[in-house]
């Protein structure tokens, strides 16, 4: 999976490509904890699939933005990424945004 | 280790006592020429003469004779002889420094393979001896201990240093060297490559350190450098077969710890292939084996575990006066951690329905979410969950399901429909969205609570199982008793992954209304 971030004033907007899944939790956890912003969007748009620890590192990154009065969101899911998160309805606890532009005006 | 040499320590004596002919020979001939007497010299000691050990007076012709370069004795030959002879003479008296010269360089050739010998012997002694063990710390001061011996060496330390554990040490005699200066000794080499040789001009008793000599040399295993054998202070510093012997032994300990690491992984890896099978096991038996006999329903349960012990569980609940209750989840991630939070997780949504006062569905989810909330947070894990209710009297099923899938849902007459969550999973949130919901179930109706293991079986393709194919052979099949349901959809799963590892737990509940 290939990873690249820009930084905005208050918030970094990570944009992920490939599979998200177990073997990348490690790397994906220690690149959350490095963070200094408190919000954050991850665009999901080159992701074609996730699996539950990948949804496990996303709830932890979650957390530690609430954690630090800020937030997490996503955009651009593709379909079979989004029917996972409305199966766990996991799009109940993180908001999900069609677009990057739409994420970033609503954690920005 | 053979400590002086067999002959005579003078070279002349020695060829003398080893090639005598050829000398003999030499000085006859002399003889027959009318020589009065012939000797060889040194200084005004005579070493060997003919005819006798008394030289007569008179004049003599006189030739030095040279071994390795050096003036060594005398051929001096006393007659009545023209001047022009004196070139014979000088001739011979090459020739003999020249047998000489051979002859010390053979008897220096011949200790030194006896000396290699003796090496060769003392590094087959040290694989001997050390082949045998298998704790680090004691290879590593038989490595030392013994390459002190052989060279002859005050003291000795090996170090070994493994990226993410403790350095092991080893000083023979004592330690002199404090664990910073060995690891600078052991960075400078990792930098380098090339061994440490150091020889100090200061006296003993004036230097700080008493440091006189020091030969540190880099062991590789698997190509990299990570450890080094030091020697310390041998009498007039450490030369290059010390070098040579030091960097043998380096070779051969490289090669010993390489094959305690592979002892020391193979074992780690069986005891913890016993701790996973173990926690297996222990998993597998928390899991009733058995679903209870219920009126109103068929009911079947089974779990066939991943190579690796996963976090699926499921449970039932049969207690008098109190609807029949069942369970089904999965804690997210693999191996010990998913384990102990699946253990936790059963046992306190088994308390959870003893100690709730008539609970619904919801109420359970959400008190053992509020209970567990910090710590799913804490290991960075959540929990999916469902949780149903079967009300036999009303042929009704009550359920909550807090994020997990597949629950399968099959009228009679179908279509079967996938049953969604409310609520993200346990864990995920401090304050549970979970609500009750609620089925008819009545005979023939079909309820299939399963984990992932299912949907996300993959065949030598890669391809999913996916719930399509699910949803359509429960329809296909919603005639089938619980039983023969469950089997059918075990052995479907498994014919399609035929070729491919099973990634995940696999974990069903049939329920039939009859």
């Amino acid at each position: 999976m290939e990873l690249k971030s820009r930084k905005h004033p208050n918030l970094t907007v990570l944009a992920l490509s490939g599979r998200f899944d177990s073997s990348e939790s490690a790397r994906m956890n220690a690149w959350f904890e490095e963070q200094t912003t408190a919000n954050v969007v991850i665009n999901l748009a080159e992701v074609n699939f996730v699996d539950s620890s990948a949804l496990a590192v996303m709830v932890k990154a979650m957390k530690r933005c609430r954690g630090q009065k800020g937030e997490l969101v996503l955009c651009n899911l593709q379909q079979t990424v989004r029917v996972i998160f409305e199966l766990t309805r996991l799009d109940k606890a993180i908001s999900i945004y069609d677009t990057e532009a739409e994420a970033i005006k609503a954690v920005g | 280790m053979i400590a002086s040499t067999p002959t005579a320590s003078h070279p002349l004596r020695a060829l003398l006592l080893l090639r005598p002919d050829p000398i003999n020979g030499m000085a006859a001939s002399w003889l027959d020429l009318g020589a009065l007497h012939v000797g060889l010299w040194s200084g005004e000691s005579l070493i060997m003469g003919w005819p006798g050990q008394s030289a007569p007076a008179g004049t003599a012709l006189v030739a030095p004779i040279k071994v390795n370069g050096q003036i060594c004795g005398e051929l001096r030959v006393y007659g009545n002889f023209p001047k022009v002879m004196e070139r014979r003479v000088k001739a011979d008296a090459d020739l003999v420094g020249h047998l000489a010269t051979l002859e010390t360089e053979i008897n220096s050739m011949t200790l030194e393979l006896i000396d290699n010998q003796d090496q060769l012997l003392a590094l087959y002694d040290l694989t001997q001896s050390t082949r045998s063990r298998f704790e680090m710390g004691e290879v590593l001061y038989l490595l030392a201990r013994e390459s002190a011996r052989l060279v002859k060496a005050e003291q000795a330390f090996a170090m070994l240093y493994l990226e993410g554990h403790d350095p092991v040490i080893a000083h023979v005699p004592a330690p002199r060297f404090s664990e910073n200066t060995l690891f600078d000794y052991f960075d400078r080499i990792r930098v380098t490559g090339q061994k440490i040789l150091y020889k100090s001009d200061v006296p003993p008793e004036k230097s700080r350190t008493g440091v006189q000599s020091l030969l540190v040399m880099p062991i590789n295993v698997r190509g990299q450098i990570v450890a080094v054998l030091g020697l310390v202070n041998k009498h007039g510093g450490f030369n290059a077969p010390d070098s040579k012997l030091v960097n043998a032994i380096a070779d051969q300990a490289g090669a010993q710890i390489e094959t305690v690491l592979l002892y020391q992984e193979t074992l780690s890896q069986a005891k913890l292939q016993t701790e996973m099978e173990l926690a297996q096991n222990v998993q597998m038996r928390l899991l009733p084996r058995e679903a209870p006999q219920i009126p109103g329903l068929d009911l079947f349960c089974g779990a066939l575990p991943a190579s690796q012990v996963g976090g699926d569980f499921y449970d039932f609940y049969d207690q008098p006066g109190q609807p029949f209750r069942f369970a089904i989840g999965d804690i997210t991630g693999k191996g010990m951690p998913a384990a102990l939070i699946m253990a936790m997780s059963r046992t306190l949504l088994r308390s959870k329905v003893r100690s709730l006062q008539n609970p619904s569905p919801a109420d359970i989810l959400g008190s053992a979410n509020d209970d567990m909330y910090e710590d799913f947070t804490e290991t960075g894990m959540f929990a999916t969950a469902f949780l149903g209710e079967y009300h036999h009297r009303e042929q009704t099923m009550y359920y909550a399901n807090c994020g997990h899938s597949p629950i399968i849902y099959c009228p009679v007459g179908g279509p079967a429909y996938i049953v969604d969550a409310d609520s993200p999973p346990l864990g995920v949130l401090p304050m549970s969205l979970a609500e009750n919901r609620m089925m008819p179930f009545h005979p023939g109706d079909l309820l299939i609570t399963a984990t992932d293991g299912f949907n996300e079986a993959r065949n030598a393709a890669d391809e999913l199982f996916g719930y399509e194919r699910l949803l359509a052979l429960i329809e296909q099949c919603a005639g089938y008793n619980a039983h023969d349901l469950g089997h059918l959809l075990f052995d479907a799963i498994a014919d399609f992954s035929s070729g491919h590892l099973q990634d995940d737990d696999q974990t069903l509940i049939v329920i039939k209304g009859v």
